[in-house]
């Protein structure tokens, strides 16, 4: 039992572990349309570009921490929604227009940072996160933001299962379907700025994917597949700060290696959809058995 | 504007649909051009043509997912947005099989349009369902996921679900595409029943033969309507080839004229 209560004597320790549970459990709802639709990539892009804004808000001065959440939900809101109008436009493939908008962000981002004097290790920081430096307030916004995100979703989960799963069906029900992407685009977006803290621009994508997709290996049904990731999510973001308060390593990547631990154990074992016991996956399109 | 628009179920109106003029042009390319005719109530309609004739295209502007470029759908009257009984069925190669879903989840979907926001299905939806499923013959595989189903039996379930959705207009979009025999029977049979209903259909196949064989009415389109009226009239050797030119072979036989299509039917024009 010591083992476990040991590291909760100190107060950055507790608040760490409220941090990396709740963003791994709100990361895993929103990113169980993130793996649904296919936007992993922009998950990750949209990760990165937050990185300028938040360079901007440590150039304004470092010594007021509380103002980087303002203009990393600023540029990650920013990003999201114009990704989601360049998608739009016909001229580019939409992942090629993401890359371009990706390294441009990323690069601007690093390029300010690094014009500051002992800059190395906040860089560190916002790429790989840094938990264990949550203060109380950082977790009141992360909650509330992240309730947020979590009443949103559930507000609109009929539609945005009906527009994932069918988009042209969404249209002939008449649905706002922009609306309804738009939506989910600042949910993501949103998610992204509250894990900020907890793993980084670098492997956020990991939070909003990983769990996900290790849920989605395991269930049968949209509700249990959100339900379980929470959980998964949760679960590694505790055990990841366990570990890494133990093996002395950096918390962000000790919470995005359990969680891909976890991963590869339900690829391996899963009694449907798995590599062992489970029958190959269907590709999309294939034709099935006949009746 | 509402963002959430209801639509209230309308009287029996003559014509059902009505498509005058439509033009579609993509980047300079004409899709369709100037495809006009009528639809009534329990009509059926098979839709034919070679591959990238349109059929999908016009099915998308009838349903009123795309805006032409020229001319005017109305449904009783008014343009298909400000309709939700109008159902376009999709290819199942364009489905994502792999979704989390069982067959009742998207039969369920199909009531989403009348739930309206924030609402959640009430009894009376999930009787709804029931009853599609029964129509479709698919009520034992309500909690199936649906990548465990046959191909007759995916594109059954969008037809329970367009009825779930109440529609008065199904656009079938290749729906035997890929099917066994048996399988193709058994939706035909469920036609059949939407015919009953006084469900209007139009259905879009590469099957000539049994477009003939099972419609009264069809339209020929290869981006314009080549023919249109019973198969009879429309299924001339002139006409074939002007709709299909050299993807189809019209060859004399001591038994009449035989058409050879060599046209790879998996993708719907």
């Amino acid at each position: 039992m010591e083992f476990l209560t040991q590291p909760l004597a100190y107060p950055f320790m507790v608040r760490g572990l409220l941090a990396a549970g709740l963003v791994g459990a709100i990361g895993a709802v929103v990113g169980s349309f993130v793996v649904l639709r296919g936007m992993a990539f922009f998950g990750d892009a949209l990760a990165h570009a937050i990185l300028p804004g938040v360079a901007v808000g440590y150039l304004l001065g470092s010594a007021r921490r509380g103002a980087l959440f303002w203009w990393a939900l600023l540029t990650s809101l920013v990003v999201a929604l114009g990704i989601g109008a360049v998608g739009r436009s016909a001229r580019l493939k939409e992942d090629t227009a993401i890359g371009v908008i990706f390294a441009g962000m990323f690069a601007l981002g690093i390029a300010l940072i690094s014009s500051m004097r002992g800059y190395a290790l906040d860089l560190t920081h916002f790429l790989f996160g840094n938990v264990l430096g949550v203060s109380w307030r950082d977790l009141a916004l992360m909650a509330g933001f992240g309730g947020a995100v979590l009443v949103l979703l559930f507000a609109f989960y009929k539609e945005l299962v009906v527009l994932s799963f069918d988009p042209v069906l969404a249209a002939t029900l008449r649905l706002p379907v922009r609306l309804l992407h738009n939506l989910l685009l600042v949910t993501i977006a949103v998610t992204a700025v509250v894990s900020l803290q907890t793993v980084g621009v670098a492997l956020m994508v990991a939070l909003l994917v990983t769990p996900a997709a290790t849920a989605y290996l395991l269930t049968r049904r949209l509700p249990a597949m959100m339900a379980l990731g929470a959980f998964l999510g949760a679960s590694s973001g505790v055990v990841g700060l366990y570990l890494s308060y133990y093996v002395r390593t950096a918390s962000g990547p000790a919470i995005v290696l359990v969680a891909t631990g976890l991963f590869l154990a339900a690829l391996l074992l899963a009694p449907r959809r798995g590599l062992i016991f489970g029958r190959l996956p269907r590709g999309r399109g294939e034709p099935s058995a006949g009746d | 504007m509402e963002l959430f628009r209801r639509c209230s179920p309308h009287e029996p109106c003559t014509p059902l649909l009505e498509a005058e003029a439509i033009t579609v042009r993509y980047n300079g390319h004409l899709a369709l051009e100037g495809v006009s005719f009528k639809l009534e109530e329990s009509e059926q309609l098979a839709l034919i043509g070679p591959n990238g004739a349109g059929k999908s295209t016009l099915f998308k502007v009838i349903a009123g997912v795309l805006r032409p470029s020229g001319g005017r759908v109305s449904v009783c009257g008014r343009g298909p947005g400000e309709h939700i009984c109008i159902a376009y069925l999709p290819q199942r190669s364009q489905v994502e099989w792999g979704f989390p879903l069982t067959v009742a989840d998207v039969v369920l979907m199909g009531r989403v349009g009348r739930l309206g926001p924030l609402r959640l299905p009430g009894p009376r939806d999930r009787e709804r369902v029931r009853e599609s499923l029964e129509v479709v013959g698919l009520a034992d595989l309500a909690n199936r996921p649906i990548g465990e189903l046959s191909g007759g039996q995916q594109q059954r379930m969008f037809i329970a679900r367009a009825l779930a959705q109440e529609a008065q207009l199904m656009l079938l979009d290749e729906p035997l595409t890929g099917l066994d025999l048996p399988a193709q029977e058994e939706i035909l049979r469920i036609l059949g029943e939407l015919r009953q209903r006084g469900v209007a259909v139009m259905l879009a196949t590469h099957d000539l033969g049994l477009a003939a064989e099972r419609f009264e009415q069809m339209i020929l389109l290869n981006r314009r309507i080549i023919a249109m009226g019973s198969p009879g009239e429309v299924l001339t050797p002139a006409r074939l080839q002007e709709a299909y030119g050299r993807q189809l072979r019209l060859i004399e036989s001591s038994e009449g004229l035989l058409a050879l299509s060599d046209a790879c039917c998996d993708r719907g024009g």
